[in-house]
């Protein structure tokens, strides 16, 4: 645990000795009240050592004003919005509370019809109700209450930007609806984000251009655009592979003016060399929740400091963000009904949370040769500034698409190359045969020619190369 | 699609088509040196012809004994063959050390032809036409000044010559004798085995085609009469002469038993320089008798020409277009958008090109080993890249030869003590 420059010691609570001189503070965490020495327990009820209490385990241990009610509970989220009863996040069984004149400090549990904070404080203890460790939810609460419960100053810990992005918008998106959605957020006057998908090929097609047109309309009304990381699994690809990827992505939207201004990328980017390697260009970073989480952790720990990056973490979607403790995306699935989106953003818009646009965020990007750079004035590229205004595209009334050629050598060169694997497994099992038939020849020449050459006088000599000659 | 897709393709399919081209002329010359194996070459003859064995020598001082010694210890009839050889125009002691080799061997037939800068030092092909001039055999054999033949190539290759009216020409194998000296040696000597020896083998199986090497050969005196003699304008003789042998309907065979053991280049500027002639010399070649590719009268000619476009036209194309997409791709000034091409592909060519080459070896005596199965995968990404230079600069110097023409100044190669 790093935080605020503090250190953390790791104890069991079974032989601890309870000593707490020189801690500003100890966290107890243990399944049942038997878990904890003796010792301890008599430190924890003499001490005025603010103690962090998580679960139901300890609190026997500390205090005598306890309740203590079985039964199904389910813990909602706080989204600090009046009259809102927020979602449920976790239901379970099981619950000890505090009671007395406590201070809440959030989240809700609710045991029957009554309602509890998850996290309160009574005096030198603050009692976190209830984990499930499993839940990334929980372990979010938990944070925040560390958070909140550590930070030594008045009011709350500082509140970090957070980034309404409309998620995974691919070029064939029907346009009309994506305007609607433009035009359905401007009203609501929320800054957002806008991610695009990689393309590869195929750039210069008319669909690709009307997306782009609708891009390059956005963004001169201030949206910031990401582009998504290509759709592979890290472990399965090269990292020059991967860059070169990106670098094609980057400037199939570049061609047409349209800047993303930072990458998404899922978050076991950040625990893989490759995955490193390839946000390097990036200042910014967004990142998402990623099945693959697993598939490339080649690095222990998260060395994306090294980088210099400016990380955005991924929030929940579902509007529940916790913790205010770095940046956050909150990500909205832009292929959801247009009702469904503004409903969702409206909610958003009467929380406390602090929005902030991307577009107004300082960054820079390095991509192939370019170099591209947003500051307060303006966006440059390559040290020219780039005229963000919005203007209609032209097109051309006959487009070329070529497409069935490129198609056909794709799928021939495709098709040639099993053939061409056949080919290569038949030649080398035929060179094979044929070496051994001739490794059998050429010995039964070296032993006739021994044989030869013991019987009479042979002219051949071996020259200062070692070569055989006559 | 780019130009850069286009090239891509191209050269993919001009690299590939090349490949299995070459194997199928592996597979046809293993079977063919297989069943030679199994014989020891010779011919049964009733009488054998006179041979006049000619050797064109521009200061050969430091190899030119080795070479006459070698010449005169054939096993053939010492009074059927008669040794000329063609000191031309040489500036240091060639003349003086042949002069000995007539004294330490008085009753050999030994003739010795000096010539001045008024008729000599115009090239190999001047020099054969004046050893021609005062040849007496019916049947004529070349080696060039730096061989060491094994004594009974002579033999094998005339009985050859003689029981087959079809042929007009025998070859014989050449090998590197100094394949120890230098790593560049070592991939000649490989590349000798690999081109020269199983790529002719190959031809000569499948469509009866050999070309001339420019050594270790007998042919017909008539013949020689009836084309007029060697080209003096052709630099390289060789294949010159193996088209117009062709043209007359003859065949040209190769026979392996009849080896004789050369000196090749051990350093690159005189590789460079002796290679850049030979393909200049092809070049030459092709260009003149393209005009026989739409010629069905030219028959077999025809497909020997083909193979050298093959050779000098999409191969090189090929190699030059995948080179430069490839580096211009790493710089990042093209982009090869088409799909479906795969390192998995290129990995099998020349995983192909390997074992192609390890056959050839696998048929000679201590040339079969993991060192050369290294130096083979070594030479694709070093010594074959030469070869694309080679052929550039032979291209541009043809093009400044036609263009202010100039007569080219005869390179001889350089010669080392072994």
């Amino acid at each position: 645990m790093l935080y605020m420059n503090l250190s953390a010691d790791y104890r069991s609570a079974r032989e601890d000795g309870g000593s707490f001189t020189g801690y500003s503070g100890i966290i107890v965490c243990v399944e049942d009240s038997g878990a904890v020495s003796d010792a301890l327990k008599e430190a924890m009820i003499s001490s005025r050592v603010p103690l962090f209490v998580i679960g139901q385990g300890t609190l026997p241990c500390v205090t005598e004003e306890y309740t203590y009610e079985k039964g199904t509970i389910v813990v909602r989220c706080d989204t600090g919005d009046e009259g809102s009863s927020g979602d449920i996040l976790v239901r379970g069984d099981g619950l000890t509370l505090l009671t007395g004149d406590t201070e809440a400090l959030g989240g809700l549990v609710f045991v029957g019809e009554k309602e509890y904070p998850l996290c309160q404080r009574l005096g030198n203890i603050t009692h976190f109700a209830y984990l499930d460790a499993s839940k990334p939810i929980m372990r979010t609460a938990l944070a925040s209450a560390l958070q909140k419960w550590m930070w030594p100053y008045e009011n709350a810990p500082t509140s970090y930007g957070q980034y309404i992005v409309l998620d995974s918008v691919y070029p064939f998106d029907d346009p009309a609806r994506l305007m609607e959605i433009t035009d359905a957020l401007d009203n609501v006057g929320i800054p957002y984000a806008l991610s695009v998908m990689p393309i590869y090929a195929n750039a210069s097609y008319p669909t690709m251009k009307r997306f782009c047109e609708y891009l390059r309309y956005v963004q001169s009304k201030g949206v910031g655009i990401l582009l998504h990381t290509p759709l592979v699994r890290l472990s399965e690809v090269e990292v020059d592979e991967l860059r070169m990827q990106i670098d094609i992505a980057y400037e199939a939207y570049s061609g047409y003016g349209v800047y993303p201004l930072a990458i998404q990328a899922s978050e076991n980017y950040l625990f893989s060399e490759k995955g490193l390697q390839a946000l390097a260009g990036f200042r910014t970073v967004f990142l998402f929740e990623s099945d693959d989480a697993l598939g490339e952790a080649t690095l222990t720990g998260n060395i994306a400091y090294r980088d210099g990056h400016q990380i955005v973490a991924a929030a929940y979607s579902d509007s529940t963000a916790f913790t205010s403790a770095y940046p956050q995306a909150l990500y909205v699935d832009s292929h959801l009904d247009v009702e469904t989106i503004l409903t969702m953003v409206k909610r958003l818009n009467t929380t406390k949370r602090t929005f902030k646009s991307l577009s107004q965020m300082n960054t820079s990007i390095y991509i192939g040769s370019d170099h591209i750079v947003r500051q307060t004035d303006g966006l440059y590229a390559n040290g020219n500034q780039v005229d963000l205004t919005y203007r209609p595209f032209t097109y051309e009334e006959n487009y070329s698409y070529d497409r069935g050629i490129v198609r056909y050598l794709t799928d021939q060169i495709e098709t040639s190359n099993q053939l061409i694997l056949v080919f290569v497994v038949i030649a080398c099992a035929a060179f094979v045969i044929m070496i051994v038939l001739s490794r059998r020849l050429t010995r039964r020449h070296l032993i006739l020619g021994a044989k030869k050459k013991h019987g009479k006088s042979h002219n051949e000599k071996t020259n200062d190369q070692g070569v055989s000659v006559p | 699609m780019s130009i850069a897709d286009y090239l891509t393709l191209f050269a993919m399919i001009s690299i590939w088509a090349l490949l299995v081209i070459n194997i199928m002329l592996s597979v046809g010359g293993f079977i063919y040196l297989y069943r030679m194996g199994k014989t020891d070459g010779h011919q049964h003859l009733e009488e054998y012809p006179f041979v006049s064995v000619m050797v064109p020598a521009h200061n050969e001082s430091v190899v030119i004994q080795r070479t006459v010694k070698a010449l005169l210890q054939f096993d053939y009839p010492e009074d059927r063959y008669e040794v000329i050889i063609i000191n031309d125009n040489s500036t240091d002691d060639t003349h003086e050390k042949l002069v000995e080799m007539q004294r330490e061997y008085p009753k050999r037939m030994l003739t010795v032809l000096s010539t001045d800068p008024s008729v000599g030092g115009k090239g190999k092909s001047n020099a054969l036409n004046i050893g021609y001039s005062i040849a007496k055999g019916s049947v004529i054999a070349i080696y060039d000044a730096d061989n060491t033949p094994e004594p009974q190539a002579l033999r094998i290759l005339v009985e050859n010559l003689m029981v087959d009216s079809s042929l007009g020409a025998v070859i014989g194998k050449f090998r590197t004798r100094n394949r120890n000296a230098s790593l560049l040696t070592r991939f000649v000597n490989i590349e000798t085995l690999a081109h020269q020896c199983m790529n002719q083998a190959g031809r000569w199986f499948f469509f009866k085609l050999c070309t001339i090497p420019g050594t270790n050969f007998v042919i017909h005196r008539h013949i020689i009469d009836e084309i007029g003699g060697w080209d003096p304008n052709a630099l390289s003789e060789d294949t010159e002469i193996s088209f117009r042998i062709y043209r007359m309907g003859y065949k040209i065979r190769m026979v392996p038993q009849a080896v004789t053991w050369e000196q090749e280049p051990y350093r690159l500027n005189i590789w460079f320089r002796q290679r850049t002639r030979w393909a200049m010399g092809n070049l030459y070649v092709l260009a003149n008798n393209f005009q026989y590719v739409f010629d069905k009268k030219a028959g077999l000619m025809r497909l020997d020409l083909i193979y050298y476009l093959l050779v000098y036209v999409l191969m090189l194309t090929a190699l030059v277009f995948s080179d430069l997409i490839f580096a211009l791709g790493i710089l990042g000034y093209s982009r090869v958008s088409l799909g479906g091409l795969s390192t998995l592909v290129w990995a099998l060519a020349c995983l192909l090109f390997e074992c192609n080459v390890m056959l050839t070896l696998s048929l000679e005596k201590n040339e079969f080993s993991a060192q050369s199965a290294l130096l083979v995968l070594l030479m694709l990404f070093t010594y074959a890249k030469l070869w694309v230079l080679v052929v550039l600069k032979a291209i541009y110097m043809s093009l400044k030869r036609k263009v202010t023409n100039s007569d080219f100044k005869w390179y001889k190669t350089e010669r080392s003590a072994d």
